[in-house]
């Protein structure tokens, strides 16, 4: 059972490729792979102790205001998520911009909170938050290192690609600009789904 | 009854468990945020002087400000001043149009209080700017209302207080991809070798609509290209570009005139 809520987020239940949730950011921040690494584990925190925090709380959070205790729950782990990050990574801080504080809406984490925080105990709350931040991070890290590569050459900021096949420098090559903006993303989370929906045999109704 | 009274209590404690905690986090990390955020700027202000601070280290950086950057504090109508330093100066924002007014930071708290602060004379306002000797570089502070939020940034102008050296801008909250261009590369490369007076006019900068091409060949010195997409951002930063170097008109023209 344990390990079946921590394995089935990450290929069969992926929050982004299956549940489709969080996409916005999953096109934002995928520009460079160090960007998507932060913010994968910014999310699997904020969902892991947002999980373990509602679900020690859920026989006693009136149901008329859940909806607002999650909200505060969680929007109080993001912007202390928030204030780490312009403490110790100041400069990751300023290109993730709005969306760490977008976490909040993030419906990954408000949709793991209600759906199963609020039903499940602290245990097993806590390895729902961990496996969908890790299905959530592994396909943000995928498309990242895809869109760095083919958009920019580099790879976590190293050049990959050697700087003499380059056109301008008298080679054959040119980076893909498309990559780096959000109809690219697009593009490689839809192959992404698709093989993973050919993999899985998954159909939607 | 009771259950209101229940759902009350829960809500009283939660939010404040929760700003309790997100006070002392705040109180606790101040020192190290601060720090970076002090960092940030020198590292810009060398940036618009036209270092490529990317192949740069923080120390390279620190040193370079360090023994190139000279602080200078001009009073309000433009002279020189020598008992206050940019150390113990504290931007003000005008919430209204995104002015920065800088005072000295004991005042800061009476002059937020102060609703025309443009006409206020009970607090001593400053214009503070630096000169980059090895690029012979004047540096100025600029600020102001984009479409989300206030912009902060830098201009400078080579030694002839005429010709765009860099801008850069450090803090603002415009949408990534559209007003959150102003970061880019592109954007800011198109304003060096930019003039700022033309027939000993101030006419500052500005971030056409569209493309420059389209407009008459005498504005192409004055104007760069605009943003796809951030109209209200590029006219922001056009207003506040002129505005700023305005209020630094007399200092410049003192210059531009040798």
């Amino acid at each position: 059972m344990a390990n079946k809520i921590l394995s089935d987020p990450l290929i069969d239940n992926n929050p982004i490729t299956k549940q489709v949730l969080g996409v916005c950011s999953a096109l934002a921040v995928t520009v460079k792979l160090e960007m998507a690494l932060v913010m994968a584990v910014a999310l699997t925190f904020v969902l892991t102790f947002s999980n373990l925090t509602i679900s020690l709380l859920r026989k006693y959070i009136p149901m008329n205001v859940r909806i607002i205790v999650q909200l505060v729950v969680i929007a109080t782990l993001v912007i202390l998520v928030d204030q780490v990050l312009q403490a110790y990574l100041y400069d990751v801080s300023k290109q993730l911009s709005v969306f760490v504080g977008l976490i909040i809406t993030n419906c990954i984490v408000m949709g793991r909170a209600d759906a199963f925080a609020m039903s499940n105990t602290p245990r097993d709350s806590i390895l729902d938050g961990i496996g969908n931040g890790i299905g959530y991070g592994t396909i943000l890290i995928i498309v990242s290192i895809v869109r760095e590569i083919l958009g920019t050459g580099q790879m976590y900021g190293y050049q990959l690609i050697p700087m003499s096949f380059y056109l301008e420098n008298g080679g054959w090559y040119m980076n893909n600009g498309l990559m780096l903006l959000a109809p690219g993303a697009f593009i490689v989370l839809g192959l992404l789904i698709w093989a993973q929906r050919t993999y899985t045999g998954f159909v939607e109704e | 009854m009771a259950n209101n009274l229940k759902t009350y209590t829960f809500m009283t404690v939660i939010t404040l468990i929760s700003s309790l905690l997100l006070s002392y986090s705040y109180s606790a990390l101040k020192v190290l945020t601060d720090e970076n955020i002090k960092f940030d700027i020198k590292r810009n202000i060398v940036k618009s002087a036209g270092y490529n601070i990317s192949s740069m280290t923080k120390n390279e950086i620190i040193d370079n400000y360090e023994s190139n950057v000279q602080e200078i504090i001009l009073d309000s109508s433009n002279r020189k001043v020598f008992d206050a330093t940019w150390e113990n100066l504290v931007g003000v924002e005008d919430k209204k149009n995104g002015l920065t007014y800088f005072v000295e930071k004991k005042d800061k708290i009476k002059f937020n209080l102060i609703e025309n602060k443009d006409n206020d004379s009970s607090v001593r306002k400053f214009l503070p700017l630096f000169f980059h000797s090895e690029k012979n570089a004047y540096i100025i502070p600029i600020s102001g209302k984009g479409l989300w939020s206030t912009l902060f940034g830098f201009i400078s102008l080579g030694s002839d207080a005429n010709t765009v050296q860099g801008i850069t801008f450090y803090k603002h909250k415009e949408t990534p991809g559209l007003g959150g261009e102003v970061d880019k590369k592109w954007f800011q490369d198109n304003f060096v070798g930019k003039q700022i007076f033309s027939n000993n006019e101030l006419v500052s900068v500005k971030v056409a609509k569209g493309k420059i091409n389209a407009l008459p060949e005498s504005e192409w010195s004055h104007s760069v290209d605009g943003i796809t997409g951030a109209t209200i951002t590029s006219q922001g930063v056009t207003d506040f570009l002129y505005r700023d170097l305005a209020r630094y008109e007399t200092f410049l023209r003192d210059i531009y005139g040798k």
